[in-house]
């Protein structure tokens, strides 16, 4: 129950999109991951998550995102 | 040692942007977009936001508030004369834009928050002022990628490799294939270009336009890419637009290949140990082996996002919704999209994809394929509202139909 309360409260990794696309044509996808299924994307999911997280601290985010369109600078400390 | 860890700690830094689920996270090392939820971005530090206001919704349910992605079509010059070229892309094109207003255009993209660039053409190659709009995006924060024939100025792409975050060179075929697809023999140049770009960075792929003739010699390309220590394969279907209208039904997989292509991709990229990214259009192609939605939903794998993931720009500076498709109506130039973007009725069919018909209606996939891909459901139905008609799917349904007695 503590678990998943900390997991609420410290939010979810929803999706990743990998790579970037130079195609200037339509947004590609890596379908390499379909290979190993969603265990190996389990594994993935906590270290992408644990990187996003590195590093960051509230003081470093912009306090007026009411005001910011839809862009906020997280600098890295 | 100095060098890996400084890049390492490059790779962490990071831009969040607000969304209406929660936020989108950018990781330069890997390179990922990361969607998180908004108790996520919470704990990063977002208290509030306006796009906020609503009930948390699914990624998807309602289109992001900027493009992911967006693809600048710089230029339509272009030398090389390919039959199937969905610009189609001449010598000599007219009325397109300078720098100035490309460079207004990143101030606008950037704004907005978006994160890549895709520069393509024409050949964007030719271009001399390339790099500096390329240093421009840099510096604005936009990670630019290129496409290139690979055919022509090698030298400023080389000079510039560094800058770009992926490119890729079009490669349809190998050796004479190439020629096939293409309508003329580029194979050995392009593939020189490849080996010289190769030394220049590892961010290097190939695009390859998959069609009918070349479709049962991706296992040989994949072995090329391979080779050549390409870090990606990415395969693109053969769309109805520019040259390609006029070619389409003669160059189009078949329903036999569109059923066999997921499991002839990952047979090929395991066989390889390969990267593989495949376009937007493919997701019917996908859903048909019924892959997990769960997965696909985690990895970002969607079909028609044009309008909403991405969005493109012909060289004249219109907005299109993707770079095959028509310039929307009442749609503005792209230096200028922030406004048109919010609007409801903004790029038409691509983003009223949930008003669907059957099949598509009752389809599992149909919140993650959005109906396939609109340019072809435009050039064989006359109508970009209609299911995609290569659809696995669509066609079994289509099927079904014809043999079904006549009510009496």
């Amino acid at each position: 129950m503590m678990g998943s309360m900390l997991r609420r409260k410290r939010g979810r990794v929803l999706a990743v999109k990998w790579g970037l696309n130079p195609n200037s044509s339509s947004l590609g996808v890596d379908v390499t991951f379909l290979l190993v299924g969603a265990a190996a994307l389990s594994v993935a999911t906590p270290f992408v998550s644990a990187l996003v997280r590195l590093r960051a601290s509230k003081r470093d985010v912009k306090s007026n995102s009411n005001e910011s369109p839809t862009d906020e600078n997280l600098a890295s400390s | 040692m100095r060098t890996w860890l400084r890049r390492k700690r490059r790779g962490l830094e990071r831009r969040l942007r607000i969304e209406h689920f929660g936020a989108i996270a950018q990781l330069s090392w890997p390179r990922a977009l990361v969607f998180l939820d908004r108790d996520f971005a919470r704990s990063l530090g977002v208290n509030s936001s306006k796009h906020w206001d609503e009930d948390e919704q699914e990624v998807g349910a309602r289109p992001l508030v900027a493009p992911l992605e967006a693809h600048l079509q710089i230029t339509n010059r272009c030398d090389a004369g390919c039959q199937g070229c969905y610009t189609a892309a001449t010598p000599n094109a007219q009325r397109e834009w300078p720098v100035e207003r490309w460079k207004a255009t990143i101030d606008e993209l950037a704004e907005m928050g978006v994160f890549h660039l895709a520069l393509g053409g024409g050949e964007s190659a030719d271009l001399p002022w390339l790099g500096e709009l390329v240093q421009y995006a840099r510096d604005k924060g936009l990670v630019p990628n290129l496409t290139t024939s690979g055919l022509s100025s090698l030298a400023r792409v080389l000079q510039l490799a560094p800058l770009f975050g992926q490119i890729n060179v079009s490669i349809d075929g190998l050796g004479d294939e190439y020629a096939r697809v293409r309508g003329f023999d580029g194979f050995a140049q392009a593939d020189a270009a490849l080996l010289e770009l190769r030394k220049r960075t590892k961010n290097v792929g190939i695009n390859v336009v998959v069609t009918r003739h070349n479709f049962s010699s991706l296992d040989k390309i994949f072995s090329y890419a391979k080779r050549r220590r390409l870090n990606e394969v990415e395969l693109l279907r053969f769309k109805p637009a520019g040259r390609g209208i006029s070619t389409f039904s003669e160059m189009t997989c078949s329903d036999m290949q569109h059923r066999a292509f997921l499991p002839t991709v990952l047979a090929g990229a395991k066989r390889h140990r390969l990267r593989v990214r495949v376009d937007c259009s493919y997701m019917p192609m996908l859903a048909h082996h019924k892959p997990s939605r769960e997965l696909l939903a985690r990895l970002s794998v969607y079909g028609c996002t044009g309008g909403d993931f991405l969005i493109g720009a012909k060289a004249t500076g219109q907005v299109t919704a993707c770079s095959f498709a028509q310039p929307p109506k009442d749609g503005p130039n792209v230096d200028t999209l922030k406004d048109y973007w919010r609007r409801d009725d903004a790029f038409g069919a691509f983003r009223d994809w949930h008003n669907a018909e059957q099949p598509c209606a009752s389809c599992d996939y149909h919140a993650l394929c959005r109906g396939g891909c609109r340019v072809v459901s435009r050039h064989l139905c006359g109508d970009e509202t209609k299911p995609d008609p290569e659809c696995p799917r669509v066609v079994d349904a289509r099927d079904k139909r014809k043999t079904l007695p006549l009510a009496t």
